[in-house]
């Protein structure tokens, strides 16, 4: 991904309950992919990582898969 | 007297202005898959009046909808530590004031059918991008001209043109 997903679609807001879109940003073991992979802003990196974080806690993404 | 800016204001302004500062909350939240499908709606009408009484105003929801969890969580219920591998999960959004937002992740906690809720603070309108409707993408030729997509109708021009269509059809089998 070289153009921030969430500028060139108009997004304001990460939600953790957007899965669809969240697990864009994650790789195969889920571990949330690099900056330089997703190719986020730095404030839309940090907008995912804590949606992801969220995500977890609540059983809709795992923390990592084998 | 405080002074703010350039402005004198008294104490009494000042717990006026702060007064009015309620905020968008969200909680989410999983309940126990106990639950029968007819008793969902009373759990969860009841979690939705409980937060109700705390003086919040209901902003937006999600009934809970069953699905399978991407692991295994543990509660203890009545000294017993139970396993759940799949629950209900739903979300309410509400406005509430900042200080009594604590008394509602009390409220919660302390339910013995949610396994786990997050609540946190967000923003009135929809957060949630998949739901919203797809951007219109402008396709572009070889050359870089625009081409052009569907006419721009309004829904009584379209239905027009659908009797208009089955007018014409029903003619012709007639003939």
């Amino acid at each position: 991904m070289k153009q921030d997903f969430f500028s060139s679609n108009n997004i304001k807001h990460v939600d953790y309950k957007d899965i669809e879109v969240l697990k864009k940003f994650l790789g195969p073991t889920a571990k949330i992919m690099s900056h330089r992979r997703t190719g986020l802003s730095s404030g839309n990196q940090r907008k995912v990582a804590l949606a992801v974080k969220r995500a977890r806690f609540m059983g809709l993404i795992p923390y990592i898969q084998k | 007297m405080f002074f703010r800016g350039f402005t004198a204001v008294t104490m009494e302004e000042m717990t006026q202005t702060e007064v009015s500062d309620n905020g968008v909350y969200e909680v989410g939240f999983l309940l126990v898959p106990d639950i029968t499908e007819d008793g969902l709606a009373e759990v969860f009408g009841n979690l939705k009046t409980s937060i109700l009484d705390k003086g919040a105003i209901a902003v937006s929801e999600e009934f809970p909808k069953h699905m399978p969890l991407a692991y295994t969580m543990e509660k203890t219920i009545n000294n017993k530590i139970e396993r759940f591998n799949n629950g209900y999960f739903g979300w309410i959004k509400f406005e509430l004031e900042g200080s009594k937002v604590a008394a509602v992740d009390a409220m919660l906690r302390l339910r013995i059918d949610v396994i786990r809720h997050l609540l946190i603070s967000t923003v009135r309108e929809n957060t949630i991008a998949s739901k919203r409707a797809p951007s219109v993408r402008r396709r572009k030729d070889e050359s870089g001209k625009e081409i052009p997509g569907a006419p721009e109708m309004t829904k009584e021009e379209i239905d027009r043109e659908i009797e208009a269509l089955v007018d014409t059809k029903t003619v012709e089998t007639a003939a």
